[in-house]
């Protein structure tokens, strides 16, 4: 059962990093290291902060978000995230899509009414 | 300052190395994904405070930090990193050295020698005319600079900025790429046969070089963006720019261009735009270029306005400003010197030899200037005598010109040129045989004469040549006879001669030395004048002026005259026959005109004026038919004809109150209309009150015709009254050809027309000068009254000259001003160098015992007595002592 549990984990956690990371940007504008933090420090996800980079990599890549460096007098230059308007498309959609499958999966509990 | 350990570096290496192959399987950019976890782990290191980053930390972090899970799960076939993948680089750094050269080094170059020389300004365009463009220009290298420090140190973080300013570049240089276009060609064959050319091909080697540094600085920022912005914003705002600060020039220069070609109400429109936005500075720089430099083309296209021609561009800048446009001296360029201004010194003068003052030509000044005169109170003249001495430091040879205004009634009867340090006498002969014997020296001989004409009313136009260049100098006198003016049987008055247009400067520093010397003791109020008496019975008047005060009214001599003297005369001293001229001065009854049309001027140079002529009109005659005719930008008759009354006073008032001076105004068809309107009815007269017409903006037949026609006795008089001094084409055109006037100018605007208008009052009388020769039998000597010098006879020959023009006989008139020795509408005086030049055209120059001079043979006789009297004292006193001095001993 648990390995069977850890399995199905990392299949819905691999599906939703992507939908996580562009919620994550949907207020403002992030810099990597905050936006790892912030994605890490969410229960249940259990990513660690080494997969997120080539994520928000292929997401830039994809044209969903953009990045932009600005000088830190804390520490190294800043690479700041923000959702491009084809990202904020796909956000929504995928919302939409989650609140499908939640509903369904709650209409099943319920009885399959 | 952080110290990374080479063990803790290689830790790091080989994490960031292993992830590649992966990161590039998912889809990311490795590259990407290495600066990424390397910035992670710095950020890291620095919340923990680490001063020095060991092995140990890295490992730390990179275990906190954890493999991809698609590394992790893919990583159990082989868990060594896969090294054949090459290690991404921060970034790659290269020097450049020919973006640094032809990007930044020649654009400062080529922009440090056109400030310092204005090289491309003077041969081709000017490419800073003002502030604007010459920043534009100065940032091209800058942004270059920078984007190219950007690159050698991998500023990632200025690289947003920096792809808006170098799409801004790209604008910039793209324009002026395009501006040197032409000369691109010529400067590659000048760099193969000589090695040198490359400032004209700077604009064109910053825009590759410009371009090629926006190519490297979108690669180098690929992991981050693929896409560098700005070129479309940089390039917008560089369009915009060029175009805002081009506008001032090619706008100035389209109003220009449809005021010369246009319809009359495009030419009313283009007027309009161009006094509210047309901008000065480039119209009268059109007025001085002959080549249109300043708005250079290539290919048709005009990067600044295509410019009218300088004689065009005269007329607008005339019709913009109502100043003409010799009364500027050329426009400095706004920035950096000008060693290249020798060529616009050696530009053709184009108007040598013609009867044009034209613009003012660099390097020549007048370098001293002095008047010395004499005056004589109860016969009522002067002669004063009016050296000037040029200079011209430029590197050809120059004509010096110059129109002067005469006091009134003055004519030139002296002329001499220093020739090889002596002063020669003129030739007086007909305009037209002066004034060709003239142009033969100066354009085929290009050898000393020099000519003065009469260019109107009391104005005579001089012109000599050469003023040798470098600093070379030419010096001439201008004798002139003056009739005095009368104020009272008890006061005359003396103005002095000034210049109205000149093709010269007059540094600021430099003022006319002034002498006056008579019996009478002499005023003026300017406090620059003293007074002296250093001989008894004699008194003198002594002052320094500037060039703008030598008009001024405060300037007017006055001098006492014993008020019972009413009769002078003299022999004729050209006439063998016994004749005598007699001057004698009455008063005469004003004579009121049947009917009198003024015409006012409606230029900005009025405006000043303006209340001064609304308070003399007041004293229009009640009764008087009179219309008010305003020449403005169309005749507006401002009051209708009919008799003046209150009513009509009031209405004037008004009107005159609101009507607005604006630019330079045409007033040859106001002044017609007003002259057919005059001409309608016997001894209908014209009042012209006017400031300085520089330029005939219209001409042709109709005007001919009038003036054909409407000559001699019976002819409407034009009284023209000129409120400021200045150049005048229209009373050329008239001059000597009808019953033209002048209003003397001894006062202010209002004193001067009161004075005319007075004359129209038959209840007051005005004291009247009359000059007439008589034979010695017609009247014996003691009925004459007082004897004076041979001044009365030239000033009666001059009367005479103008009573025969009125009547159509110029050949007589010729004749007898040629023969009195005398400057006047039909006659003309020129100095030429040698004989033979004389002898070739037939011109004989006058004795120096004929001429007046100052002080007069008299008063030289008298001194020359004095001085072997004081010499003969002397020695006799010097012997005597030396013979009592023996007998001490």
């Amino acid at each position: 059962m648990t390995d069977f549990f850890d399995n199905w984990t990392v299949q819905v956690r691999k599906g939703l990093l992507e939908v996580c990371i562009l919620n994550a940007l949907v207020e403002k504008e992030r810099y990597g290291y905050d936006l790892v933090k912030t994605l890490v420090g969410i229960p249940g996800l259990g990513v660690t902060e080494g997969t997120l980079y080539p994520l928000l990599s292929r997401l830039r890549v994809q044209g969903l978000i953009t990045a932009r460096l600005e000088e830190s007098s804390a520490g190294p230059a800043r690479k700041y995230y923000s959702l491009t308007k084809e990202g904020r498309k796909a956000m929504a959609a995928m919302n939409d899509y989650l609140e499908l499958l939640n509903e369904g999966a709650r209409t099943l509990r319920a009885g399959g009414k | 300052m952080r110290t990374w350990t080479d063990s803790a570096k290689a830790k790091l290496e080989e994490h960031l190395a292993s992830i590649q192959q992966n990161a590039r399987s998912s889809g990311a950019d490795p590259a990407e994904v290495s600066e990424d976890i390397r910035r992670h782990v710095e950020e890291e290191i620095a919340a923990r405070k680490l001063e020095v980053v060991t092995a140990n930390d890295v490992e730390t972090i990179l275990n906190h930090l954890g493999l991809p899970e698609t590394v992790a799960e893919s990583r159990e076939p082989s868990s060594k990193p896969n090294f054949t993948e090459p290690a991404p680089e921060r970034a790659k750094t290269k020097f450049h050295p020919f973006l640094l050269i032809f990007g930044v080094l020649l654009p400062v170059i080529a922009i440090a020698i056109e400030l310092a020389t204005r090289m491309s300004a003077a041969i081709f365009v000017d490419p800073m005319p003002d502030g604007w463009h010459a920043a534009m220009v100065i940032s091209v290298p800058v942004v270059n600079a920078l984007t190219w420090w950007a690159l050698l140190k991998n500023k990632q973080e200025w690289r947003r900025w920096i792809g808006y300013a170098n799409g801004f570049a790209l604008g910039i240089l793209g324009y002026y790429s395009a501006m040197y276009a032409v000369l691109s060609p010529f400067a590659c064959v000048a760099i193969i046969a000589y090695g040198l050319g490359l400032l004209p091909l700077a604009p064109l080697f910053g825009f590759i070089s410009a371009l090629r540094l926006r190519l490297l600085l979108k690669a180098s920022g690929a992991s981050i963006d693929r896409r560098l912005p700005g070129l479309g914003i940089g390039l917008g705002v560089a369009v915009l720019t060029l175009l805002l600060t081009a506008l001032p020039f090619v706008l100035t220069r389209h109003w220009s261009q449809t005021y010369v070609s246009g319809s009359p109400d495009e030419k009313k429109s283009a007027i309009k735009w161009l006094r509210t936005l047309g901008r000065e500075r480039v119209l009268l720089s059109d007025c001085y270029s002959s080549s249109g430099r300043e708005g250079a083309q290539v290919l048709g296209v005009y990067f600044q306005g295509k410019p009218v021609s300088a004689n065009e561009a005269r007329a607008v800048y005339y019709r913009v400003t109502g100043e003409p446009f010799n009364s500027k001296a050329p426009p400095q360029r706004d920035f950096g010197a000008a060693r290249w201004n020798f060529l616009d010194e050696i530009s053709w003068d184009e108007e040598a030899g013609g009867s044009v003052v034209g613009g003012r030509l660099k390097g020549l000044s007048l370098a001293q200037s002095r008047i010395d005169g004499l005056l004589n109170a109860d016969a009522a003249w002067s002669y004063v005598e009016w050296t000037l001495e040029f200079k011209n430091g430029a590197e050809v040879d120059r004509e010096a010109r110059a129109q002067i205004q005469l006091p009134p009634g003055g004519v030139v009867s002296r002329l001499t040129l220093w020739v090889n340090g002596e002063e020669r006498e003129a030739a007086f002969a007909s305009s037209g045989q002066v004034r060709e014997a003239y142009q033969q020296v100066v354009k085929v001989q290009r050898r000393d004469p020099v000519l003065v004409t009469s260019s109107g009313p009391d104005r005579v136009m001089m012109q000599c040549f050469p003023v040798p260049p470098n600093g070379g100098t030419i010096k001439v006198r201008l004798g002139v006879t003056i009739p005095l003016h009368l104020e009272n049987e008890a006061t005359a008055l003396l103005v002095w001669p000034r210049f109205i247009e000149r093709n010269f400067g007059i540094a600021e520093h430099l003022e006319h030395a002034l002498w006056l010397e008579a019996k009478q003791p002499l005023q003026a109020t300017h406090p620059s004048f003293k007074s002296e008496q250093s001989k008894t019975n004699t008194f003198g008047l002594r002052g320094q002026l500037h060039n703008t005060d030598l008009g001024a009214a405060s300037t007017t001599v006055r001098i006492k005259r014993d008020s019972s003297i009413n009769a002078t005369w003299v022999n004729d001293h050209q006439s063998n026959d016994g004749s005598f001229v007699r001057q004698v001065i009455a008063p005469k009854p004003g004579v009121a005109p049947s009917r009198a049309i003024i015409v006012l001027d409606g230029s900005l140079e009025m405006k000043d004026a303006r209340p001064q002529i609304a308070e003399a009109l007041r004293q229009l005659p009640t009764g008087l038919d009179a219309s008010i005719i305003v020449a403005s930008d169309s005749i507006e008759e401002l009051v209708p004809l009919r008799p003046v009354d209150a009513a009509y006073r009031a209405e004037l008032e008004n009107k005159l109150e609101h009507f607005r001076c604006a630019g330079g105004q045409d007033n040859l068809p106001a002044l017609m209309k007003a002259w057919d309107t005059a001409a309608e009815k016997p001894g209908g007269v014209v009042v012209w009150i006017h400031g300085p017409q520089p330029l005939l903006l219209e001409d042709g037949e109709q005007i001919e015709q009038r003036l054909l026609w409407r000559f001699g006795e019976g002819a409407p008089v034009i009284h023209e009254l000129q409120t400021t001094s200045g150049p005048d084409s229209l009373i050329q055109k008239f001059h000597g050809r009808t019953a033209m006037t002048s209003v003397a100018r001894l006062g202010s605007v209002r004193e001067d027309l009161e004075r005319l208008l007075s004359q129209w009052n038959p209840r007051t009388s005005q004291l009247r000068t009359v000059r007439e020769r008589a034979h010695s039998v017609a009247m014996n000597e003691a009925s004459r009254g007082k004897e004076s010098s041979k001044h009365l006879v030239r000033l009666w020959a001059n009367d005479e000259v103008r009573r025969m023009i009125a009547t159509n006989r110029r050949d007589d008139a010729v004749k007898l001003a040629s023969k009195y020795q005398l400057v006047t509408p039909v006659s003309g005086a020129v100095v030429l160098e040698t004989k033979q030049q004389f002898d070739q055209a037939g011109l004989h120059p006058v004795s120096p015992d004929s001429v007046p001079v100052v002080p007069e043979p008299g008063t030289l006789l008298l001194i020359t007595v004095s001085l072997c009297l004081l010499v003969l004292v002397r020695t006799r006193r010097r012997a005597i002592n030396r013979r009592d001095g023996e007998l001490v001993k």
